[in-house]
């Protein structure tokens, strides 16, 4: 930069290694291009190509790496495709670990991984496509409690189908759940998961990184178990804890652990100082009570399994329904009644 | 090799590999631009760019370089895509208003690591004309005389401007560190957290 004559402007202080040369470079910048000299200068232009797949279009980005929506040109069929850069050490871990995990996981509310490769952009996964949106965004639209506990129903027996091989999601969170248009929830992102020392996945998969050990906190602020912020050793219930942390937010409308700062919110988390749910709202007090439960403090105070959760829901539901429906004299089905859940709070 | 006003003037007059060579020239400026600044991909804000720059609409003038008019041409089509994001607003003030607020979402770039994407994060906090200015100040080596152009400010204003930005960018990076919600969507170093809650908590424990 030849115009720097005034000291104030010293290039120094904007950090320099924003790494925006290799923007244009980048597989996504690559596919923009082709997308573009297509329609600027008319000439069909082969889309980047992952392995035998070919891009159609990005799905979504994160710091752990980019996901397309591809097609295998032999047979038409469509898949996602989750592509981290070589230079990303850490995440390409949490690829190899993703892919895993995933090869002994087969339920139906699970992602199947299809495939593990390397490409020159660095490692990629093949899934399924999932056509539909994050929960997040389908809780957006409004929806009936009963309809939102029901979907949790089905990640709760994910995750415990999950949990019965030994493996731990530990980022349990709305953005990792999606659900597709049969309205059926898909959870994603194994890219944390864990196997609990000396079960099944651990002896079959051999996850060797430091991983297994206390003292590496991995999550996402908000949904994080306390022992999981605090680095103790951490075991399926912190995958209740995150679980129902995400209903909660999603149900209430509030997040369970908030406050101005990020200190304020892990101390939130460490001490169990969960949000008051508001009064608007008509979720019956026995669904929250269950969630409370399962966001304990410790895991001594939660329940015991995946399965006693979605007990405690199913019960709450139930309840709920035949209470209603003998109070008025018809049955659950015919409740026509509305709870919407209010719009999540940004 | 060819100026890129030869090129410019060959695409005008229909000579299509002229084009390609000035868009391969161009493509990634481009695509730096417009990817920091809204939440989509940028692909049709670049092929806007470039058409508006063949199509003749927008006179260069002589002195000026085919790189401040294409920048130029760029900020335009970012005030156009900012005004439709909006609809039924007033014009969009880009003085004022920040990247993240006229376009929330994501931005489609993303950093290597944590630190720079909080960096980009912050960019987008600041007034857009700010972000433009210090990222074509600091990536693009741009000279104040061409952003001054660009932004049809007297040349003078810009040095003040730079120094006003980068105060406002520091002071957008001191408040995301310790703003949940940035933390949450940045995967941040969580063991500094558990550190610093290990230590309040054993306090807390005690009492």
């Amino acid at each position: 930069m030849a115009h720097h004559d005034d000291p104030t402007e010293s290039p120094k202080a904007m950090p320099s290694a924003l790494d925006v040369d290799s923007l244009a470079e980048s597989l996504e910048g690559r596919r923009i291009r082709s997308e573009l000299e297509s329609r600027l200068f008319g000439r069909a232009q082969p889309s980047p190509r992952i392995g035998q797949y070919s891009l159609q279009h990005r799905l979504g980005q994160g710091g752990m790496g980019t996901v397309y929506a591809a097609t295998d040109p032999q047979t038409g069929q469509s898949v996602a495709i989750k592509v981290v850069p070589t230079d990303k050490a850490q995440a390409i871990d949490r690829l190899r670990r993703e892919a895993k995990a995933m090869a002994n996981l087969e339920h139906p509310n699970i992602v199947t991984v299809h495939e593990v490769g390397t490409c020159d952009d660095g490692l990629y996964l093949v899934m399924d496509l999932v056509e539909g949106q994050t929960l997040a965004a389908w809780a957006n639209a409004g929806r009936a409690w009963p309809e939102i506990v029901a979907l949790g129903l089905q990640v709760a027996d994910a995750l415990g189908a999950a949990h019965d091989l030994g493996i731990v999601h530990r980022d349990v969170k709305p953005e990792n759940i999606l659900v597709d248009t049969q309205g059926q929830a898909r959870l994603v992102d194994f890219g944390l998961a864990k196997p609990l020392p000396g079960s099944e996945a651990d002896n079959l998969s051999q996850f060797t990184e430091s991983l297994t050990d206390t003292g590496v906190v991995v999550g996402t602020m908000g949904y994080i178990a306390p022992e999981q912020l605090l680095g103790l050793s951490v075991g399926p219930s912190c995958d209740q804890f995150s679980l129902c942390a995400t209903l909660f937010e999603i149900l209430f409308g509030v997040r369970p652990f908030d406050g101005k700062t990020g200190d304020a919110v892990a101390m939130a988390i460490v001490t169990g100082d969960v949000s008051a749910v508001p009064d608007e709202v008509e979720v019956p007090a026995s669904v929250a009570a269950a969630l409370r439960q399962g966001m304990g403090a410790t895991p001594a105070e939660r329940f015991a399994s995946m399965k006693d959760l979605a007990e405690a829901l199913r019960k709450a539901m139930e309840a709920q329904g035949s209470g209603r429906g003998s109070g008025r004299g018809s049955d659950k089905g015919s409740d026509k009644r509305r709870w919407w859940s209010r719009r999540r709070r940004r | 090799m060819r100026s890129d006003l030869d090129l410019l003037e060959a695409w005008r007059a229909n000579d299509q590999s002229a084009g390609e060579e000035l868009f391969a020239r161009y493509y990634p400026l481009l695509l730096r631009f417009f990817a920091n600044k809204v939440p989509v991909e940028p692909t049709d804000l670049i092929q806007e760019t470039m058409l508006a720059c063949v199509d003749g609409q927008h006179r260069l003038r002589e002195t000026e370089k085919f790189r401040a008019f294409l920048f130029s041409i760029a900020y335009n089509k970012l005030r156009d895509f900012y005004r439709r994001a909006q609809v039924g607003e007033e014009p969009v003030d880009m003085a004022s208003h920040a990247s993240a607020d006229l376009a929330p979402g994501p931005s489609t770039m993303m950093g290597r690591d944590e630190q720079q994407q909080l960096m980009l994060r912050a960019l987008r906090r600041i007034p857009v004309e700010y972000q433009v200015l210090l990222e074509l100040f600091y990536w693009e080596d741009a000279t104040s005389a061409e952003i001054s152009v660009l932004m049809d400010v007297p040349h003078s204003t810009i040095r003040t401007r730079i120094r006003r930005a980068r105060q406002l960018l520091e002071e957008a990076l001191a408040e995301s560190a310790n703003d949940p919600r940035v933390l949450e969507r940045t995967r941040t170093d969580l063991d500094g957290w558990a550190a610093k809650i290990r230590s309040a908590h054993q306090v807390s424990a005690a009492l």
